[in-house]
């Protein structure tokens, strides 16, 4: 255990500065008036600015590229989940 | 030194571009050396052994670190309703930046490494990264400090959080109280080498890269924050589980169990802040989806959070033993890292500056239709990378299980490795269209339509 102190060290200096600033923003009333903070990344700039939709083929092109890519990339980490067990099996 | 509203974030933005064109340039020499090792012809500051950390490390920091930095600054200046505390010292900050890059980078072409990965750079190139983060922080921090908005919008505690944490496990990883190795002993070594591998990902680069998706996201929407209390507990829930699951990339070394058991389980808890986020920006975008498709910004940060569900759906599977027995020390592990550093943080980096440049400089981009390109060209570019680097590495891990020796083995990815390279041009086409474009918005006036449609003849993308 002593061999390994160093990291332990550094774990528990993460999670020191975590609690500390934790114990900040509840003092300071950082995780009150939530509902008011969901509206802080809209300037008061955004909403007289023009909106832009896209046409409804390039939105079905750049959902369709973005839902393939997202099933290629479940299929392929399917296969090694089943490969691993597989492997272990075998 | 020239002190202008938002010069530092647009000169982060400009650094990053630059680092761009560069670690893609390397990044296909390393891909072409693995299919031609002979091509260079041995010489020495060509070797794959030099290049490699150089491409890691000008992608992490020179490329996807600077844009994030850049955009950050912006950013918390913004949600704050404050100006940056000091654009002058965030000048030198960025100089510092990216002065150390360039010392790091020269000085490991010319063979001077500390050999661990990520962390190779020599020591004065640590100390001045790490001083550029304490200004960088002290900056951020005296803005909050003066802020005008009493409640931190969640991005602003992405921001301080990441360039803290940051600092520690740099100054940590890199072991910088021993300047010559840079390094401490044996196998606690490995580990604190991991945790700051994996820290320098999930710390510095994940933080920064949520914080410009909950500014950006809600903005292209025009519509608030689904959840801030949501996003809260991804935040704190993070803080407390990612600093200590780095020793899942070496669960087949002799470490003690329990280290072991704490990377694993810490792995699949990730599961809790990652859906936070996705769950909170997809209930901000539902229904208003037309908006992120026609804004250049908000279409790359969409395709980083698709990249970012993979990635993390990715990260706790392979963290499971009876997985990792078949991807580690392959190519699978280099599929998953450029998705986690270049899909995820490197897409919503250009999303962040692609946004937030236009706003700097008063103007349009010089050409949303290059930018497009460059768009369509890393995400086709990422997933046929994701696609060939996994394939390859499930190749190689099972022959590993198999028993193959290394030389009956590199034939069989050889194909893996040409894809590979194929592939890496269409990221280097990508850097320099993005630094044509950048540097045109920045200097001069917003194309036409015709001049668009010329400049497009003449890097060959019409007929």
């Amino acid at each position: 255990m002593i061999y390994y102190a160093g990291w332990l060290y550094l774990v528990g200096i993460s999670l020191i500065v975590s609690i500390l600033a934790f114990i900040w923003g509840a003092r300071t009333g950082q995780f009150s008036d939530q509902d008011r903070a969901r509206f802080f990344a809209l300037g008061p700039d955004l909403l007289s600015q023009p909106v832009k939709i896209a046409s409804r083929r390039k939105q079905r092109l750049h959902n369709g590229a973005l839902l393939g890519i997202i099933m290629l990339c479940l299929s392929i980490l399917a296969t090694a989940l089943v490969l691993g067990i597989l492997r272990r099996a075998g | 030194m020239k002190v202008e509203e938002n010069g530092t974030a647009k000169l982060f933005f400009l650094s990053s571009a630059f680092w761009f064109v560069l670690g893609t340039l390397e990044g296909i020499a390393d891909a072409t050396d693995m299919v031609v090792p002979d091509l260079f012809g041995g010489i020495s500051w060509l070797v794959f052994s030099r290049i490699r950390p150089m491409h890691t490390t000008t992608m992490i920091f020179g490329f996807v670190g600077s844009a994030l930095l850049g955009a950050s600054i912006y950013i918390i200046a913004a949600v704050l309703r404050t100006p940056l505390w000091s654009e002058r010292l965030g000048k030198v900050s960025l100089w510092i930046w990216n002065i150390s890059i360039a010392v790091g980078l020269i000085a490991l072409d010319l063979g001077y490494s500390q050999g661990r990965e990520y962390a190779e750079w020599i020591w004065p190139a640590d100390i001045g990264i790490l001083l550029a983060f304490a200004l960088i922080f002290y900056n951020c921090f005296q803005t909050a400090v003066k802020r005008n908005e009493k409640i931190m919008y969640v991005s602003s505690w992405y921001i301080l959080a990441g360039l803290v944490f940051t600092w520690i496990i740099y100054f940590f990883g890199n072991a910088v109280w021993n300047p010559e190795k840079g390094a401490i002993y044996g196998l606690p070594d490995g580990i604190l080498a991991w945790f700051y591998g994996h820290g320098i990902v999930g710390l510095f680069l994940t933080p920064l890269a949520v914080a410009v998706a909950y500014y950006i996201v809600p903005r292209v929407a025009r519509s608030p924050l689904y959840s801030h209390k949501l996003s809260l507990v991804g935040f704190w829930s993070i803080l407390i589980i990612y600093t200590h699951i780095g020793s899942h990339h070496i669960l087949q070394t002799p470490i003690p169990t329990y280290l072991k058991v704490i990377a694993i389980s810490g792995s699949i808890a990730m599961i809790i802040p990652v859906m936070t986020v996705l769950v909170n920006l997809w209930l901000t975008m539902r229904g208003r989806l037309g908006l992120f498709h026609q804004d250049i910004g908000g279409k790359f940060v969409m395709a980083g959070l698709v990249w970012y569900i993979i990635t993390c759906i990715q990260g706790p599977i392979q963290a499971l033993p009876v997985v990792q027995r078949m991807t580690h020390l392959n190519n699978w592990v280099i599929a998953h890292s450029h998705l986690g550093v270049f899909g995820f943080s490197g897409t919503i980096a250009l999303g962040g500056l692609y946004y937030i440049l236009p706003r700097i400089t008063g103007r349009p981009l010089y050409s949303t239709r290059l930018a497009d390109v460059q768009y369509w060209l890393l995400l086709l570019g990422m997933a046929g990378f994701f696609g060939v680097l996994t394939a390859g590495g499930l190749v190689q891990g099972n022959s590993w299980l198999n028993g193959e020796t290394v030389y009956r083995t590199l034939p069989m990815i050889h194909v893996y490795f040409v894809l590979r390279a194929s592939i890496g041009v269409l990221f280097v086409g990508a850097a320099f269209i993005g630094l044509y474009n950048i540097i045109r918005s920045i200097v001069g006036e917003p194309a036409t339509e015709s001049q668009e449609f010329e400049t497009e003849q003449a890097i060959g993308l019409t007929q």
